[in-house]
């Protein structure tokens, strides 16, 4: 018989990365089909495997080395930055479920990338622009992800496991886009990235804990204590800045 | 040179968008937070007061920030 054990702090990493990937790259997929329908397919293709390479060979070059750091710096450096990044996501996605920030609204971006590439004039058949706006929305967009998976990846040894998981979510939107055919603009993004927010916040907290010499009770236990208590902010949170807030004042 | 220049500018100025963006005050508010739980933690030997004040801390910038925004619509 096997025995498997899933530490709580894989579980939390692995939903943590693949959640970030999954919304950022059904952000880049927008733009991608946006350059591909407008500009042709030849020139976005190429330019969406140059950047996910040049994503690859980021966390190839920072990977091993971020796992050289001494732990504790690691930590505090790995916590701090996933403190920022939580917070912010945090931030946009609470703003946004009680309505004093527009929703991502992927069949927007997409008419106005489609509108702006139109303007641009006409394409040739090896589109540099094409090129260059697939390899920004994809570099851009996955800059985060490969943050995310460098951060949470070294300091948890985890570095094969948030690599892995990326991949999947990388693999899995980019199967649903070529057989949906279009942007997604069905996928709940907020949900997502509140659940991203809450879970690298929750890392953060952790992280920078350990790093500066605190010991948490219940050691990797701790963490889904973080997740609740920062699921139940932002819920509180939402009810409270929901209240009176009237629909048309919502911010673009 | 000045081309060396300008691209480590641009690089900078991605850098630093990336990490404060439009919310100043999280990034502010973290740095403090580091600087603090480091010195309750490391140099008071107070571990328990820093584990504390590093989720109350978290907890009261993000509502700053939130209430800020709020208020911005409002």
């Amino acid at each position: 018989m096997i025995a498997v054990s899933i530490h709580s702090s894989d579980a939390v990493l692995v939903a943590a990365v693949f959640l970030a990937c999954a919304v950022e790259m059904v952000e880049a997929l927008t733009i991608v089909l946006a350059v591909g329908r407008t500009r042709g397919w030849r020139s976005a293709f190429e330019g969406t495997v140059c950047a996910l390479v040049a994503l690859a060979l980021l966390v190839a070059v920072f990977g091993p080395a971020l796992v050289r750091f001494p732990l504790d710096w690691l930590r505090v450096f790995v916590g701090g930055v996933l403190l920022v990044f939580g917070a912010q996501w945090l931030r946009k996605a609470i703003l946004r479920a009680a309505g004093l920030k527009a929703p991502h609204d992927e069949d927007e971006i997409f008419a106005e990338t489609v509108a702006e590439l139109d303007e641009l004039g006409a394409r040739t058949d090896r589109d540099r622009l094409a090129f260059v706006m697939a390899f920004k929305g994809v570099f851009l967009e996955g800059v985060e992800v490969v943050v995310t998976v460098l951060t949470l990846g070294a300091s948890s040894h985890r570095l094969g496991l948030a690599t892995l998981s990326a991949l999947v979510a990388l693999v899995l939107v980019a199967l649903v886009g070529l057989i949906v055919g279009r942007q997604l603009s069905g996928v709940p993004e907020n949900a997502m990235k509140m659940a991203v927010g809450v879970m690298l916040l929750s890392y953060g907290t952790f992280w920078t804990g350990e790093g500066l010499g605190v010991r948490w009770p219940g050691a990797d236990a701790m963490l889904l204590g973080f997740v609740a208590l920062y699921a139940l902010f932002a819920f509180g949170a939402i009810r409270v800045l929901r209240h009176g807030v009237p629909a048309h004042e919502a911010v673009s | 040179m000045s081309g060396l220049l300008r691209w480590i500018k641009g690089v900078w100025r991605f850098i630093v968008d990336f990490f404060v963006g439009d919310t100043p005050e999280l990034f502010h508010a973290t740095v403090g937070i580091l600087v603090l739980i480091w010195f309750i933690s490391r140099v008071c030997r107070l571990h328990t007061l820093a584990a504390v004040l590093l989720v109350a801390g978290v907890l009261i910038a993000l509502t700053i920030s939130l209430v800020r925004a709020a208020k911005r619509v409002r």
